[in-house]
């Protein structure tokens, strides 16, 4: 395994994190430390062996129809799970922009 | 007044008594049962990763600080329709990323054994609980240790079902090819009639395996030879699970009740499972790549820890993708950013193959070794944890010291199978005046959990350090 380039700001970008910088350096340093143990899977030579993804064998699993519901019981739902929102109006959930005006 | 109702104000002055300090419980709010069952009369609590409909449930997280579930998760409509009725939710490591409850974003656990002392984590309120008398029994989930090592660290009964045996669907998804729900409680008995409630096929949970039976009467019946009742079972000594790093405060009482299956009938084989020194370097790959993905989804946009509910200074916040990494940088702690980082890490391009992928065919030699180690045995017994409880604070801030407090319990979530830790004796420790719990764990293949309680209710009947209490 090659000694990765551990970029802490990169990393936050790409999952959408806003950190300060001196969780950038603390996480670094201590991700490195991880980094350094997980490392010793190097010494495994496993090409030949194949990946685990789940372990139960189960594929093609289908799900059972969805139950009608009734236009009351759809608009309470839908009114339950908007209430989580932080801001919502006529059922749509608000957010900024994702563009800017140019 | 009836024995339920009676039961009930004890319990209710328990918890008066005891929780300041212990801080186990979340939210406090009976949610009553829906129907007689095979739980009338039982009490229990559930860990805040699973999500109760109308009941505040936060997976102990600042993110989810207020949120009140539109649904109620599988396990908790089949606990309510067994007539068992839930008194609060528990606390936990935020996400249930931790092994002490002190990443609890709301503040930690407390051992009811010695307040000093951690109560493991991630299901460190469950174990907490149990040990102190709140009702009968707790859920709590199990991703790489979180039931089993806070069930030792509290000197309780803790169950790790086999993946596939119960259903997820309403759990906070940590990392989805590990996670498990399964009961605490104060003996095998108990948690078997649990498993028979909440276990079985789901269509809302695709991961539930079809016509897999598990019978708690199969593991309380009668014993036709009651002084030997583990007479023809083989139980497998792994010796890696012995080797250096584990406290012999903690080895001598584990030897001790091996010993005593033995005398209880059941015949010992020494065995190896080589790659379990790397188990814990393929966990934290595997858990924090599934962690980054499940985390994803918690954007603070639909629902969730939001700057636009809670601070002044949100207009300067013109776009989508500013509003999600403020929410999300405000909302996660320290070992869930960590683990986000770490997963999108060994997920990126130009590393996967390094590691996510390396790390999955190390899980493969990992389950070839159990798939043949129980070709040969039964059961496998070990420890549950290398060390006594800690106390809290020791470990703050080195999240690989913790991390390699999971080794002896990650093994079975990477392979899948059901894995049960049951008190086994009391040390005092060098650095403390208390006598702390110590567990033993259980092993079984795929789908064993019948046989694998089966000797473990053996071990109960036979010993009663399940029956000590903290006192207060």
């Amino acid at each position: 395994m090659k000694k990765p380039d551990f970029d802490v700001h990169h990393l936050a970008e790409l999952a959408r994190i806003e950190l300060t910088s001196d969780e950038e350096a603390h996480f670094g340093h201590q991700l490195s430390q991880v980094l350094g143990y997980v490392d010793q899977l190097a010494k495994l030579d496993v090409t030949t062996v194949p990946e685990t993804a789940q372990v139960t064998g189960l594929t093609d699993v289908f799900q059972t129809p969805a139950e009608s519901l009734d236009q009351a019981e759809l608009e309470k739902r839908r009114d339950n799970y908007l209430s989580g929102a932080p801001e919502h109006e006529q059922g749509y959930i608000k957010i900024p922009a994702i563009f800017a005006e140019e | 007044m009836s024995d339920s109702a009676n039961n009930l104000i004890k319990i209710n002055e328990q918890i008066d008594a005891t929780e300041p300090e212990l801080h186990a419980l979340l939210a406090r709010q009976v949610i009553e049962p829906t129907a007689e069952g095979s739980l009338s009369g039982t009490y229990a609590t559930v860990k805040d990763v699973i999500v109760t409909q109308g009941v505040e449930t936060t997976a102990g997280a600042k993110m989810l600080k207020g949120w009140m579930p539109p649904y109620d998760a599988t396990v908790v409509t089949r606990l309510k329709s067994a007539g068992a009725t839930i008194l609060g939710k528990n606390n936990c490591d935020a996400w249930a990323h931790g092994t002490s409850t002190e990443n609890s974003d709301f503040g930690p656990t407390k051992n009811p054994w010695d307040t000093e002392r951690v109560p493991g984590g991630s299901s460190g309120g469950s174990a907490a609980a149990v040990a102190a008398g709140y009702g009968d029994f707790s859920l709590g989930s199990d991703t790489g240790g979180s039931i089993r090592q806070p069930a030792a660290f509290c000197g309780v009964t803790g169950l790790k079902p086999t993946y596939g045996r119960v259903s997820r669907y309403g759990l906070i998804a940590m990392a989805s090819s590990f996670d498990t729900i399964g009961p605490l409680a104060r003996d095998v008995a108990t948690a078997a009639r649990v498993l028979e409630v909440i276990a079985g096929r789901d269509s809302r949970d695709a991961t539930t395996v079809p016509g897999q039976q598990f019978r708690a009467a199969a593991v309380t019946q009668a014993f036709d030879n009651p002084d030997r009742p583990l007479t023809g079972l083989r139980v497998g000594i792994p010796r890696e699970y012995f080797a250096d790093g584990l406290d012999p405060l903690v080895e001598q009482p584990v030897r001790a009740a091996i010993a005593q299956l033995e005398s209880l009938g059941a015949t010992l084989v020494e065995l190896s499972l080589p790659s379990t020194t790397y188990a814990v370097a393929c966990y934290y790959v595997l858990v924090p790549a599934e962690v980054s993905s499940n985390l994803a989804r918690f954007d603070g946009i639909r629902f969730g820890h939001s700057v636009r509910r809670t601070s002044g200074d949100e207009s300067r916040i013109t776009n989508h993708i500013e509003l999600v990494k403020r929410n999300r940088g405000e909302g996660f702690g320290a070992e869930a950013k960590r683990r986000i980082i770490l997963g999108t890490f060994v997920l990126s391009a130009g590393y996967v193959d390094a590691y996510y992928k390396k790390a999955s065919r190390v899980r493969t030699l990992l389950r070839n070794e159990f798939t043949e180690a129980f070709s040969q045995v039964d059961v496998i017994a070990t420890p549950v944890t290398p060390g006594l409880p800690f106390k809290l604070g020791e470990h703050a801030d080195d999240p690989l010291a913790l991390y390699l407090q999971d080794i002896y319990t990650v093994p079975a979530n990477l392979v899948g199978i059901p894995g049960v830790s049951v008190p086994c004796g009391f040390v005092r420790p060098a650095d403390g005046q208390r006598e702390l719990p110590v567990g033993l764990q259980l092993l079984g293949p795929m789908f064993g959990e019948e046989t694998l309680l089966r000797t473990a209710h053996a071990y109960q009947q036979a010993t009663n350090w399940h029956t000590r209490r903290p006192e207060w």
